[in-house]
């Protein structure tokens, strides 16, 4: 009888260890991966729709998120945002809670992630739900920010920052070697014949790697893709610029990349190594270097144009009630043009006077910049695109092999990766 | 009786659900996942073999596995011999030994990233150490991460460092050696070399057999310094990078799962032929046995 009884006990505890292994399997989302909240936010209204937004922030910038868009929730009467951080290995995260269906309602992105997020259904289109919405206000956008949003001509997000490409440059360094500053009108001829002047040992005239390829094809009209995503690569305009590109490697005016990839391309920079760079409007080379720095638009072929390095926050197809969603969108990400320099509106273009003083010198040039600013025509199979360029594009040129031979050979490449 | 036989498998239902749920589920999933198109956003679609044959016809899958192969092919014997080099040095009784093997063991307990980090700063042209030692000789920079064909002996270099881990393996497979053997081979007039290749060898063979099959699977699922440092010409671009740059950036799924299993299938191949080939060379002291002498 002894016996029996302890059988039966062990057998409970097998069965209960058994358990307990399926159900630990079968655990939600709400422990480790809870999200970050600030605790301003935790009482919820059970009227009040629930929304996360994901964002790779981290640190400070987490806590003035948080505290952003604790300040939108207060306004807000018919929703609630969550701030959920993700500060490592953000885009593998993300694409794992959207296979698990466990999708944020907001994420951050980069521009060249909407293209492909799109294209697979995870963001949903915004047009349907903006219409009628007074707090959006799609021309206050620059054009370049607002484009990058698109994919089959729907609005799939909207941004939040924009960097315009400008060209810094060591004042002192170009007037120890005589040579005239560098104006908004510089085309890139100037820049070469400048960059030889200022070259000499150890000290080169020019960084080219932060220069995207693509930047060289706008300045002639060119483009890799049209906005249908037709190959516009080998057009004559895309040849002029790649070729422009190669005259300004082979110049020698600037370190080879993996030089200047080595030594730091900013830091080059800051110690006075190189006189010009070409950088986002909102790095900190005034405050950081010893030398007068000044800005202006990055040199032009027959188009002035520039890239910008463009953040946006896109909505998830799977949120539930996409109409109040698309509102708290718009809310917050008119309060991070409010908080975030450079910010890709007209109205919000002017915080860069108040929370950046040391640009004000610059600020009618970021704005001319932020209104020829624009990024990629980006496509859903980007990822791979990318690689194809750098690979058959960018080393080849700077290799110096023929440049119609490299572009044809990207091509073949690209028509591989999207057929 | 019946019952008994059921409360058994009972016993051993933890470990069985657990078996079922954790290992034998996700591989009948992940050999469905690689006959399918799987964005992972959306359901898979079958698509058969495909994966498969459009694997054969990519030439980046075949650089991919061609560097891997070329590295396993070089690295593996390369760190088994520094492994045993090394452990023999350390089995000798000079002063400091204990020192010699804590210093020669502690690369394997360094997080895999600082250890990256920190060749990716050895290797650099401009500021890394071994450039500045080759100026110290009048020899120019090397790009030893930006030149395709440096790319490679700049990664077997790092075995080196590894080969204290290994080390340790050795150095045990040494001290269980038994010393009659040394005894009886000195009253036999063997030379120091005969007795390293007789004894010393034949004694580790278990060992390095071990340390051949883990060097194998290691080698070709090689990925974390090789995805902090990189390489130029795609000669940095190992096996299980590209696998994840198709599973992670690219949105394939199913394509990278088919890789994983094709490296699998490589690696149960390379692991049947190194058994195959191990009573050849792998000498188990307990499956001796004893040869007869004639006369008696």
């Amino acid at each position: 009888m002894k016996k029996n009884v302890t059988a039966r006990f062990g057998l409970l505890i097998a069965i209960m260890l058994a358990l307990t292994v399926v159900l630990a399997a079968c655990g939600g989302s709400n422990s480790s991966n809870a999200p970050a909240n600030n605790g301003k936010n935790t009482e919820k209204p059970a009227d009040k729709v629930k929304l996360k937004v994901a964002t790779w922030a981290g640190a400070e910038e987490l806590r003035e998120f948080e505290e952003l868009v604790a300040k939108v929730n207060t306004t807000a009467t018919d929703y609630v945002i969550e701030v959920q951080s993700i500060p490592a290995d953000y885009y593998q995260k993300l694409q794992t809670m959207i296979a698990g269906k466990q999708s944020p309602d907001f994420m951050w992105l980069s521009q060249e992630y909407i293209a492909q997020y799109a294209s697979l259904g995870a963001i949903a289109p915004l047009d349907e739900h903006l219409n009628g919405l007074a707090s959006y206000k799609a021309d206050d956008y620059f054009q370049g920010t607002i484009d990058v949003g698109q994919y089959k001509d729907k609005l799939y997000a909207l941004p939040w920052i924009s960097q315009p490409y400008m060209l810094y440059y060591n004042q002192d360094m170009f007037e120890k070697a005589g040579v005239e500053l560098p104006t908004n009108d510089w085309t890139w001829e100037d820049f070469i014949a400048a960059g030889k002047q200022l070259t000499k040992d150890g000290e080169w005239g020019a960084l080219l790697n932060n220069i995207p390829t693509a930047m060289y094809t706008w300045s002639y009209g060119g483009d890799v893709f049209d906005k249908d995503g037709n190959i516009k690569l080998d057009s004559p305009e895309s040849i002029k610029g790649l070729e422009m590109y190669q005259s300004v490697v082979k110049s020698g005016i600037a370190p080879a990349r993996a030089q200047a990839d080595s030594m730091g391309n900013g830091d080059m920079f800051k110690t006075g190594k190189v006189a010009m760079f070409v950088g986002g409007a909102g790095d900190d080379f005034e405050k950081s270097s010893s030398f007068k720095v000044g800005m202006v638009l990055p040199p032009h072929g027959t188009e002035k144009v520039t890239f910008s390095w463009i953040g946006v926050t896109a909505m998830a197809s799977s949120t539930k009630n996409p109409e109040i969603a698309t509102k708290a969108l718009v809310d917050m990400t008119n309060a991070i043009h409010q908080w975030k320099v450079v910010a890709p509106t007209k109205s919000g273009f002017d915080l860069i006077k108040t929370s950046r003083p040391e640009k004000e010198y610059a600020v009618e040039t970021i704005r001319q910049a932020s209104e020829v600013a624009r990024g990629f025509n980006n496509q859903p199979k980007q990822g791979e695109i990318d690689g194809a360029i750098w690979e058959k594009l960018t080393q080849a040129i700077e290799k110096g092999d023929d440049v119609n031979a490299a572009v044809k050979s990207t091509i073949d490449k690209i028509n591989t990766i999207t057929k | 009786m019946r019952s008994k036989k059921y409360t058994g498998y009972m016993y051993i239902s933890p470990w069985i659900i657990g078996f079922l749920v954790f290992t034998v589920a996700p591989l009948v999933f992940a050999f469905y996942v690689g006959l399918t198109e799987w964005d992972t956003f959306n359901k898979p679609k079958y698509v058969g073999f495909d994966n498969y044959l459009n694997l054969m016809k990519d030439e980046d899958f075949q650089k991919a596995l061609w560097v891997t192969i070329r590295f396993a092919i070089i690295s593996v014997p390369l760190g088994i011999a520094t492994s045993l080099l090394i452990a023999i040095l350390v089995n000798t009784k000079v002063k400091g030994v204990y020192f010699f093997r804590t210093a020669l063991y502690l690369p394997a307990i360094v997080s895999g990233v600082s250890i990256s980090l920190l060749w990716k700063w050895i290797l650099d042209t401009d500021f890394g150490l071994i450039n500045l030692l080759l100026s110290k000789i009048g020899i120019a920079p090397l790009g030893w991460l930006t030149e395709g064909s440096l790319v490679m002996p700049s990664y077997l270099m790092m075995v080196f460092w590894g080969a204290g881990g290994g080390m340790l393996t050795y150095l045990a497979g040494l001290q269980d050696i038994p010393g009659h053997l040394y005894e009886a081979a000195d009253i036999d007039g063997a030379n120091a070399f005969q007795k390293f290749k007789h004894i010393t060898l034949t004694m580790l063979t278990p060992v390095i057999f071990y340390n051949l099959i883990m060097g194998i699977v290691g080698a070709m699922r090689k990925f974390g310094d090789a995805y902090i440092i990189g390489g130029a010409d795609n000669e940095g671009r190992f096996y299980m990078i590209y696998l994840y740059e198709n599973a992670f950036k690219f949105f394939k799924m199913g394509y990278a799962t088919a890789m994983a299993w094709i490296l699998f299938v490589i690696i149960m191949l390379l692991t049947l032929m190194a058994f195959k080939s191990s009573s050849a060379w792998v000498y188990y002291e307990s499956e001796a046995k004893p040869k007869k002498r004639k006369g008696r």
